[in-house]
């Protein structure tokens, strides 16, 4: 009771603390908004690409219809090609498809037609575009073929032959070509806000937690613990109410982020108790290494003046600041030796990889030892301090 | 029962690596009593307290508060001490009535007794109309009257003040001293640790004297200078036969010594304040007339110096 007590109080002071405030509800919603928006969504959105009809004919039609029914295109019609060439220049679409005059009457007679791909050559067209107009192409000529092929043997019309194959073609399971980054949903990275958010969560709630410090070494400063040890409260009690007071700031501030990215940004957190056992989990870590550096430091501006650098510093290394998949071997391993990777380990296969709360077990139980032994060694510290 | 001791300790010790800063010190608190530790910094005054608090670990002695042993029922003895430490132990970012409400549910108050006691507290020490106030804007000698509220509020038997007006200007610590008089006739035991004379004297009913951790002596301020025969200084202003008079005064019960000063006769005296109506009545026929009379008692300085060879303040 007492030490809810400390933690309630722990927090109306906090409340009253605009600079706190400011560091804990403001900067990190402003970081993670500006970070995913500036490398925003890549695999979600769909890629402009222009297309220029210069008379294509039915066919043509078709082919265009296809590139706009692509769930990885986002087709934009001009009027002529040197329009989607100057388009293409200035960066408004990725690409171009232009449909020359005479395509359809190319293609019913048999000869080969082309269909021109438009790129800038200073900034080549993302290779998601190349692949989706590809399959659209490949496709319509494929179907083209077919048609010849029946029209030919079976003695009915091209027409009615195409309509057939076009039948047959979406009855059927297709090909499907699907572009991956890195190859495969073992290595698959969440982009945009659902990877700055949780990102954002293990830094500030990393940050926050050591500059918290400076609230136990406050009350340390100030006799405030050394009077409670006059009241008829035990010390366990009292180191008790300090952790928890530590805790409901870590918690209040992983919390902040994991809300405020589920509704503002639409982070998909994965397997939401899981995500929230993590979010508890990595808060103990906090704790843990608040009130260690509570026991350890002799004043309270040491706290908040080492706080951001080393946090962002481990930050860096956790794979806070960009994916512990794209840096050397000797790096992730060092890396994992901070509580911050694998708690970005476990964010990443909850919201990319669709795991459980087993499927993150592993990190949740060196997280679950990294507080331990933090929270073992800072009552240690704190008893032997305070024992005269 | 009631005349018991509130705080009874014996033998305490307790040494810090070479230096032995507590050596055998013992003393008795009654309800109602205002004990004072007197001594220079560094004395041994604050790990005194510290142990009877059971903030700092004793290397040997007895503490018993209120019946209870510190060593057997811990809380038993914390809850029956209120104790007030040197510096200002609150949260300067709570309000004087959040600070009040958190240290009175340190000690076990709640709900309406709570409210209750709080709001007598602040009454006490006159912070009602500031309670709303965050303590960082308080002045200090607002800070430090809220320091002992929060030591008071759960109505100790033993109240521990320690150095309570260090650095307080002279109205506050007037206000501090005026609030420490008034407990002892509520009943509650105090036990003060001052280096400053003035304050022992004032408070005190005892006054216990420590020394480079020894407990050099203790008892009332009277017994104190009698043990060291300390004597009174009686400085009479008069005119006409000065001679006569120091010869006359020197044939008093009492008087120890008389000489002619200045433009007066200076005698040394044991129990002054008692002697005087004697010494004027004597003057009347020694041919001098006496314009004025000082008496200057031997203080706790003069004891101190005494006892241990040194200045309360060196």
């Amino acid at each position: 009771m007492k030490a809810l007590m400390m933690a309630g109080s722990a927090l109306r002071r906090l409340a009253r603390d605009r600079l706190a405030l400011f560091f804990i509800v403001l900067l990190p919603v402003v970081i993670i908004a500006v970070i995913g928006i500036t490398f925003g969504d890549a695999a979600s959105e769909r890629l402009p690409v222009g297309i220029a009809d210069e008379g294509a004919g039915p066919l043509g039609d078709q082919l265009r219809a296809g590139l706009v029914a692509s769930p990885a295109l986002d087709a934009r019609a001009y009027d002529d090609p040197d329009a989607l060439r100057k388009a293409v220049r200035r960066g408004v679409v990725s690409a171009g498809v232009v449909l020359p005059a005479g395509y359809d009457q190319a293609l019913r007679a048999g000869r080969p037609a082309e269909v021109t791909f438009v790129v800038d050559q200073t900034r080549p067209a993302p290779a998601p575009v190349r692949t989706a107009v590809s399959a659209v192409v490949a496709r319509q000529a494929a179907e083209v073929k077919a048609a010849r092929f029946a029209a030919e043997r079976a003695g009915v019309s091209f027409d009615t032959a195409l309509a057939r194959a076009r039948a047959l073609a979406d009855g059927q399971e297709q090909v499907r070509v699907e572009a991956t980054t890195i190859g495969g949903r073992e290595d698959a990275l969440p982009t945009g806000f659902n990877y700055t958010a949780p990102a954002n969560l293990v830094l500030f709630v990393f940050i926050t937690s050591l500059a918290g410090a400076a609230g136990l070494i406050e009350a340390r400063r100030l006799g405030v613990i050394r009077r409670m040890l006059a009241t008829p409260t035990t010390t366990a009690t009292i180191l008790f109410g300090e952790a928890l007071s530590r805790f409901a700031v870590a918690l209040l501030q992983g919390m902040i982020i994991f809300v405020v990215g589920w509704l503002v940004f639409g982070v998909d957190w994965g397997d939401p108790p899981a995500a929230l056992v993590l979010v508890l989990t990595f808060a103990l870590v906090g704790t843990g290494v608040g009130m260690l550096l509570g026991s350890v430091l002799g004043n309270a501006e040491q706290a908040t003046s080492i706080g951001p650098p080393v946090g962002i510093a481990l930050g860096m290394l956790g794979g806070c600041m960009w994916p512990l998949a794209i840096v050397p071997e000797p790096m992730r391993v060092i890396g994992h030796l901070f509580p911050q990777a694998w708690a970005m380990d476990a964010f990443i296969a909850l919201i990319a990889k669709g795991a459980t709360i087993t499927g993150i077990a592993l990190q949740l139980a060196v997280l679950a030892a990294f507080a331990v032994a933090l929270l073992a060694l800072a009552t240690w510290r704190l008893r032997k301090t305070l024992a005269g | 029962m009631d005349n018991d001791p509130v705080l009874w300790c014996k033998d305490l010790r307790k040494r810090f690596k070479e230096r032995l800063a507590v050596d055998g010190v013992g003393f008795e608190v009654a309800p109602g009593e205002t004990y004072g530790l007197l001594g220079p910094n560094g004395a041994g005054k604050t790990t005194t307290i510290s142990m009877i608090c059971g903030l700092l670990r004793r290397d040997g002695g007895e503490v018993t508060v209120a019946g209870a042993s510190l060593d057997r029922d811990p809380g038993q003895v914390k809850a029956a001490i209120g104790y007030v430490p040197q510096d200002v132990a609150l949260y300067p970012d709570l309000s004087g009535l959040e600070n009040l409400r958190f240290w009175g549910r340190m000690y076990g108050l709640a709900g309406r007794d709570l409210a209750e006691r709080v709001e007598a507290t602040l009454e006490v020490v006159g912070l009602t109309e500031r309670a709303g106030d965050r303590v960082a804007d308080y002045s200090g000698g607002m800070q430090r009257r809220l320091n002992i509220a929060a030591g008071m509020l759960h109505r100790p038997r033993l109240l521990v003040l320690d150095e309570p007006t260090a650095g307080v200007d002279p109205q506050s610590r007037n206000a501090i001293l005026a609030n420490v008089e008034a407990l002892g006739g509520e009943g509650i035991a105090v036990l003060y640790t001052t280096h400053y004379m003035e304050e022992a004297e004032r408070l005190c009913d005892r006054v216990g004297i420590i020394d480079q951790g020894r407990l050099v002596a203790e008892g009332t301020r009277r017994e104190l200078v009698a043990r060291v025969g300390e004597r009174d200084r009686i400085e009479l202003a008069a005119t006409g036969d000065l001679a006569g008079l120091a010869a006359v005064a020197a044939r008093v019960d009492g008087v120890d010594e008389a000489s002619v000063v200045g433009g007066g006769v200076h005698l040394v005296a044991r129990d002054g304040r008692r002697l005087l109506p004697r010494l004027l009545e004597a003057a009347e026929h020694s041919g001098a007339e006496v314009t004025s009379v000082e008496l200057v008692e031997p203080d706790l300085e003069a004891v101190f110096l005494h006892l241990t060879g040194k200045a309360l303040r060196d």
